[in-house]
């Protein structure tokens, strides 16, 4: 099959996919960087959206907003990976289990 | 054609005035041999200052002209009290940024609040030892980030301004670095932080393939003109809830609550008026920009969906702020039910009556509601933050409880009033801005036959009367046995004088002139498009 033929569902099913296993990604692992991870797959299926539609509706915003998108991924990264080691040197452990000071 | 035009630069230039001052500060930071960080908190002042007074006054199109030159004749930036009514619009980087009068009230709101929370900084962040300038710089990049996030009018220029506001916000949570608390409030913040974040984007990418658009008046004008086939109504709607979701984490409505408590007990208190203040308004206002431009056009079921967030809202913080002994884990939960006050204005319907696409009494309300609640916030965690300093048991920050609150006004009589007046302020007590904001919300309610809601918020506020009101009692009555402990002072700095007294007297004044800023809200509103 030719990739202009995709139907535009499968793309649309394949993000829901994606995006569904990001979400019980960050649901059930306990580890913070897996549950980063799986937040990043859920950003990097949305991209594959983006691009769908924007082949679709045959213009280039959807194109556009994947750089952003990615831009802004890499930031939430360099953040993120930066309180993993604040984290890992107050409580020494990166288990979001065992990371509870406060009650309530 | 030309990428950048001047237009462009007169649409942002409160924001750019914010992220040039951080520059500033990072170029001074590695390049002056002798620097010290009170240049950094002088820097951000100045640069907080001067935007603040740009979006009171505005820039007439003769300073606009000795600034850029010829290019902006013609042109000019109003501010709060000058020019709301002359219908003025700046549409920048073709059409993903809009200055109109009803963002111009929101930069005002930000700006005016930032202000006030940045004079408390210094002396705080010097307590922990922890005074450096990179503070400074990400309170001006989140102060940036929501201004480009109220001014959005691009689907991803809403969640550029969100993530430019809430990263910095995630380091400073987390920026009592030693501290077990503040260290599991930023990732509990950044975790559940980019986790909305994600449901915002997969709505943009729906709504963008429902639409074709992401630009969000080319998606309201398609929606209410020519409308959209059913199919990609089913598309929009989902799309559409997945963004109110991503936003309503910031707005901490009920069903995404679940940060809102520990992250305002862990950080460091003056971030928390931040979160509570600062982010509030601005998230309050996208979503009610949102509800306007894409949600009401889709009628009925929406609205149920935030009548009955609202009202979960409202009886889920009441509830349980009820039970709270923390005294921030409180005013966290009451946050939450004042989410819900706001939310019940979302589903105001637009009204043709005026002939205007806004509602814009409910949205003059709303502004002034939101306003008032962020300046009673950063009172009241302005002044906890103080207390923690002076409570505070081997160089440990500790948690302030009722129990602690005993006997205040008379070991620290500023603090107890000013706790006591921002507390009775969100409590709804006469002569307050509170009081103002709940009479001016029942009254469009009311106006608009919206009795159910109008009856949920007063039965809420009267609950809400029982835990305000018991700080109050811990402060001046509920005396334990005549501790003889030495008086101490409010806050032990200038600025923090300053800022502290200044919010005292907006709250008891505002309510004043309350007639007058609602008025300019509602003249801001009539100028939406």
């Amino acid at each position: 099959m030719i990739i202009s033929e995709i139907p535009m569902s499968y793309v649309l099913i394949l993000t829901l996919l994606i995006f569904s296993i990001g979400i019980v990604g960050v649901l059930t692992r306990k580890n913070i960087i897996v549950i980063f991870m799986s937040v990043e797959l859920m950003l990097n299926s949305v991209n594959l959206l983006f691009v769908g539609y924007a082949r679709m509706w045959k213009n280039l915003e959807g194109e556009m907003a994947v750089f952003f998108v990615m831009a802004v991924a890499a930031a939430e990264a360099a953040v993120g990976l930066a309180l993993v080691i604040s984290i890992f040197r107050t409580f020494h452990t990166v288990d979001i289990t065992k990371i509870r000071e406060m009650k309530g | 054609m030309s990428f950048f035009q001047v237009t462009d630069i007169i649409a942002i230039f409160p924001h750019l005035i914010l992220v040039s001052g951080a520059l500033i500060i990072l170029i001074l930071q590695i390049s002056l041999p002798r620097y010290r960080t009170e240049s950094a908190f002088i820097i951000s002042i100045i640069a907080v200052t001067i935007s603040t007074l740009i979006s009171i006054f505005g820039l007439s199109s003769e300073a606009l002209v000795s600034i850029f030159g010829q290019g902006a004749s013609g042109l000019t930036y109003s501010g709060f009290l000058i020019g709301f009514d002359k219908l003025s619009k700046i549409s920048a980087f073709s059409g993903h940024t809009i200055w109109n009068a009803y963002s111009g009230l929101y930069v005002f709101g930000i700006l005016s609040c930032l202000l006030l929370t940045l004079l408390f900084t210094p002396k705080i962040l010097k307590d922990i030892n922890l005074n450096l300038s990179e503070a400074y710089q990400m309170i001006l990049y989140t102060g940036a980030g929501l201004l480009f996030f109220v001014t959005a009018n691009n689907l991803i220029m809403i969640f550029i301004g969100l993530e430019l506001a809430s990263l910095p916000l995630f380091v400073l949570a987390a920026w009592d670095r030693k501290n077990k608390s503040a260290n599991e409030a930023g990732m509990k913040y950044f975790l559940l932080g980019v986790f909305s974040v994600a449901f915002l984007l997969l709505g943009s990418a729906l709504l963008y393939g429902a639409s074709g658009s992401m630009n969000l008046l080319d998606i309201n004008g398609l929606i209410e003109g020519t409308g959209i086939s059913t199919d990609m109504k089913r598309l929009y709607s989902a799309g559409l809830i997945l963004v109110l979701v991503g936003i309503g984490f910031k707005v901490a409505l009920f069903p995404f609550h679940g940060w809102v408590a520990d992250v305002y007990e862990g950080s460091l208190t003056i971030v928390t008026a931040f979160m509570a203040g600062l982010v509030k308004i601005a998230s309050v206002s996208v979503f009610y920009k949102l509800m306007i431009l894409l949600g009401k056009p889709m009628g009925e079921p929406i609205m149920l969906t935030i009548i009955i967030l609202s009202v979960l809202s409202m009886f889920y913080g009441n509830f349980t702020a009820l039970v709270q002994t923390n005294i921030k884990r409180m005013f966290a939960f009451s946050s939450i039910s004042h989410a819900g006050y706001m939310a019940a204005l979302f589903v105001i319907p637009n009204t043709s009556r005026t002939g205007y696409l806004i509602h814009a009494e409910a949205s003059g309300s709303l502004f002034f509601y939101a306003w008032g609640y962020a300046l009673g916030s950063i009172l009241v965690f302005g002044v906890i933050a103080y207390l923690e300093n002076i409570t505070k048991k081997n160089n440990d920050r500790v948690q302030i409880t009722f129990e602690d609150l005993k006997g205040l006004s008379k070991r620290n009589p500023i603090s107890a009033f000013l706790l006591s007046m921002g507390s009775l302020s969100f409590a709804g007590i006469p002569p307050l801005v509170g009081f103002y904001g709940k009479f001016y919300l029942l009254r469009v309610l009311f106006k608009e036959n919206e009795i159910f809601l109008a009856l949920m918020v007063t039965i809420n506020s009267l609950i809400g009367v029982y835990y305000y009101a018991r700080v109050v009692f811990n402060c001046y009555w509920d005396f334990e046995d005549e501790k003889s402990e030495e008086k101490s002072f409010a806050f032990k700095s200038v600025s923090a004088w300053i800022s502290g007294i200044s919010l005292g007297i907006l709250i008891l004044i505002i309510g004043i002139f309350s007639d007058f800023i609602v008025e300019r809200a509602m003249f801001a509103s009539l100028n939406f498009r």
